[in-house]
């Protein structure tokens, strides 16, 4: 092969591995070109030789995909079951159908449309896995990822997507190399068939025939399975290439039975935008397939975990590499953007002190020319309020004293004994007694003696004087003498103590009732509430 | 595949990778983080300085006109003892010139120590503080009229402030003695002496007061 033809290919280097019975083939896609393949016979020669090539080359992936005679297809159908029993039911049937089941796999198709519409599965298996094993055991030594491992007639499927088919079936007729004639039966796009059938040497005049023999006896074998419809004639696809496509297109003729569509393979690669899948005269479509795949590799299909593991344990590296790759960037990125914000504050700061340092001299200057004080101007002026405020609060028993001497004038027969004075913000505390009865405050009005603001308060003992034993008289006097004290400003509440007779049922009472001049004294005991800041009934 | 199936030989570049981006691309970060932070707690310093700075330069002015306007009273108030520290012995002295002058029977006084005060009406306080000390007289009058003279006479004679908190006065017989050396009556009275002066530890300003005394 002899042309460098270019395609287009998501990832730069894949290698596609086409095994067949008698050998492999290497097709290597790099940098969107296709290499020249590489053909390497199934013996120890060509085992070595392939060897030899994966020592010398880059460790890129590599696709496999059979090609085999020995690769069998059975369609069959089971219950419809889910998660561990669909896989103990897979795994029995497998065991059951094929004797080696090392690559086995199960393709569902849809449900059974009677009974207990069981799941239609087509297995498929590589019955001699050991085509496979020199191969495998030269990637594996040499530590080669295997990407997976892949049927051709499953790969094909992708194929018939791409094909645009109006028929319901559809009979992909491909050559391959080493001379191979790989006929795959498509139900609905369902994989349902494929055989690969060895050509006999022929002159290639005769080969056109011998192809539509061996498509006849296929529509046959369907026939005999059930698979086509009498009503629909099998549509067969015939995917070629140089002197045999057009010797086909003369001698392929369309029957009640079959449907002919020819395609050239370097057409159908133009409108798949696949280029260099053609060589000379060459028939084959070994490269169609190679390419595919590479172009557009479904999830493994045969590969066990350990065959492939290589390949993940790449992709972990490549993964590392990336996230190693992320983090540098972003730390690097984020450091940069830090230092870059941290420069720009820096600037900043350095304005700010300049500034900082003009306020401040242009303010010690100011101040130098102030005299020396004890304290800043506001704390002088505070100092100067809290004197002021202390003088507002100053008290002394000058007011309530004065207030209560107006009432000795108007009453000269209460004489003093003592007085008790006390100034605060609540005249209930430390007075030593608690009111006993209402507070009158002016005419018939009382009020609860808990006034707020500040107070003066003082407790009055006093005598009437003279007193002849008219208690009646004494009473109306004291009540009197304080009513007039609770009309005197600023006066809060006048509180009656004591009485010269207590006739409260409450009390306890007695005395001497036989003479006027033991009668006792008019004793009584005034409590006196002056308020001097704030207002009545506020706090 | 199990652990014991990876060959770590091929997961070993991308690791040793792995290990030394995430430490160069993290110290990196880190490291700038780091200035970056240092850089912010400087600037936000600067920021604070300048704010103080202006706002005290601003006020410049008014701190003028505060000093021209209070700081005569203040002086004044000092030398009243009424700011600054207590005058004891102007007090005692005082006392003393008082009770000859109003001819009182008997005086006598004892001065607690003095504390800082909370006062018990509406005050801002903030570096200044209110200290308050205790005195209790012990008179003997010879008429009512002679302790309202008493308070009178100090509170216009003696250096500082003072405020009587309580006063207890008891008529000594029922029959008044003429002679003027004699007590009739017996007041004992005490009396709160206020001084404002700078705190020894400043506390945060206190709006308006009114805490029991």
């Amino acid at each position: 092969m002899t042309s460098s033809p270019t395609s287009r290919f998501r990832i730069a280097k894949r290698r596609v591995l086409l095994l067949s019975s008698t050998g492999a083939t290497l097709h290597a896609f790099s940098r969107g070109r296709v290499e020249e393949p590489l053909r390497f016979t199934g013996d120890e020669a060509g085992v070595g030789g392939f060897a030899e090539y994966l020592r010398l080359s880059e460790p890129d992936p590599v696709y496999l995909l059979v090609d085999v005679v020995e690769e069998d297809f059975r369609l069959d159908s089971v219950p419809h079951v889910f998660g561990r029993d669909r896989a103990a039911v897979l795994e029995n049937k497998q065991a059951r159908l094929f004797r080696d089941s090392r690559y086995t796999q199960a393709i569902f198709q849809g449900r059974e449309t009677e009974g207990r519409k069981d799941d239609k599965v087509l297995f498929t298996s590589i019955i001699r896995p050991e085509l496979l094993d020199p191969w495998l055991a030269q990637l594996d030594r040499l530590k080669v990822p295997i990407a997976g491992i892949y049927s051709l007639p499953v790969v094909s499927g992708q194929l018939i997507k791409r094909i645009p088919i109006s028929s319901k079936n559809a009979l992909l007729v491909t050559l391959q190399g080493r001379g191979a004639l790989r006929q795959t039966f498509f139900d609905e796009g369902h994989l349902k068939v494929s055989r690969l059938a060895s050509l006999p040497r022929l002159e290639a005049s005769r080969m056109a025939s011998y192809v539509l023999q061996e498509i006849e006896r296929v529509r046959r074998y369907l026939n005999s399975l059930r698979l086509l419809n009498s009503a629909e004639p099998l549509q067969v696809y015939l995917l070629l290439h140089g002197t045999l496509l057009q010797d086909l297109e003369r001698q392929a003729k369309d029957t009640v039975t079959t449907n002919f569509q020819l395609t050239e393979i370097g057409s159908l690669g133009e409108k798949l935008k696949l280029t260099g899948l053609t060589s000379g005269d060459l028939p084959y479509a070994d490269r169609l397939f190679a390419s595919l795949l590479a172009l557009d590799a479904p999830a493994n299909f045969y590969a066990s975990a350990r065959e492939t593991r290589y390949h993940t344990l790449n992709k972990a590296g490549s993964l590392m590499k990336a996230v190693g790759a992320l983090s540098l960037a972003g730390g690097v990125g984020w450091g940069i953007f830090e230092f870059a914000h941290g420069f720009d504050k820096q600037l900043e700061m350095s304005t700010l002190g300049k500034q900082a340092s003009f306020y401040e001299d242009r303010y010690s200057r100011g101040r130098g020319r102030l005299p020396k004080l004890p304290a800043d101007g506001n704390a002088i002026k505070q100092a100067v309020e809290m004197v002021r405020t202390i003088e507002a609060y100053r008290e002394t028993p000058l007011a309530l004293l004065v207030a209560l001497s107006r009432g000795l004038d108007e009453f000269p027969e209460m004489k003093l004994r003592g007085l008790q004075w006390e100034s605060g913000a609540n005249p209930s505390e430390g007075a030593g007694r608690r009111p006993e009865r209402s507070v009158r405050r002016g005419r018939g009005r009382t009020t609860k003696e808990k006034p707020e603001g500040y107070f003066q308060a003082a407790n009055v003992q006093g005598r009437l004087e003279p007193f002849d034993g008219n208690f009646r008289l004494a009473l109306e006097r004291v009540n009197r003498f304080a009513a007039l004290l609770g009309e005197v400003e600023g006066i809060e509440t006048v509180t009656v103590l004591k009485r010269p007779l207590e006739v409260s049922s409450r009390e306890r009472l007695s005395g001497v009732a036989s003479s006027t001049s033991e009668s006792g004294e008019a004793l009584f005991e005034l409590r006196l509430v002056l308020r001097t800041h704030g207002e009545p009934g506020r706090s | 595949m199990n652990l014991a199936e990876v060959d770590w030989l091929v997961l070993r570049q991308p690791l040793i990778l792995l290990v030394f981006a995430v430490v160069i691309g993290g110290a990196f970060a880190g490291g700038a983080y780091y200035y970056a932070s240092g850089v912010e707690r400087e600037h936000l310093n600067e920021s604070r300085r300048l704010t103080t700075a202006r706002a005290r330069y601003l006020t410049l002015d008014d701190e003028k006109r505060l000093i021209q306007e209070y700081y005569p009273q203040y002086e004044e108030l000092t030398k009243q003892g009424r700011i600054g520290e207590e005058q004891r012995l102007n007090w005692v002295e005082t006392l003393r010139e008082v009770a000859a002058k109003i001819k009182l029977p008997s005086l006598s006084y004892e001065i607690g120590a003095q504390q800082e005060y909370e006062p018990d009406f509406p005050i801002d306080t903030g570096r200044f503080g209110v200290y308050a000390s205790e005195m209790v007289l012990n008179i003997g009058l010879f008429h009512e009229e002679d302790l309202p003279r008493l308070f009178a006479e100090l509170e216009r004679e003696a250096a500082g402030s003072f405020s009587v908190a309580n006063c207890r006065i008891q008529l000594m017989s029922d029959a008044f003695q003429s002679n003027p050396t004699k007590s009739n009556l017996d007041a004992q009275c005490k009396l709160r002496w206020y001084v404002v002066k700078v705190k020894a530890t400043p506390d945060r300003p206190r709006r308006r007061s009114r805490r029991a005394g």
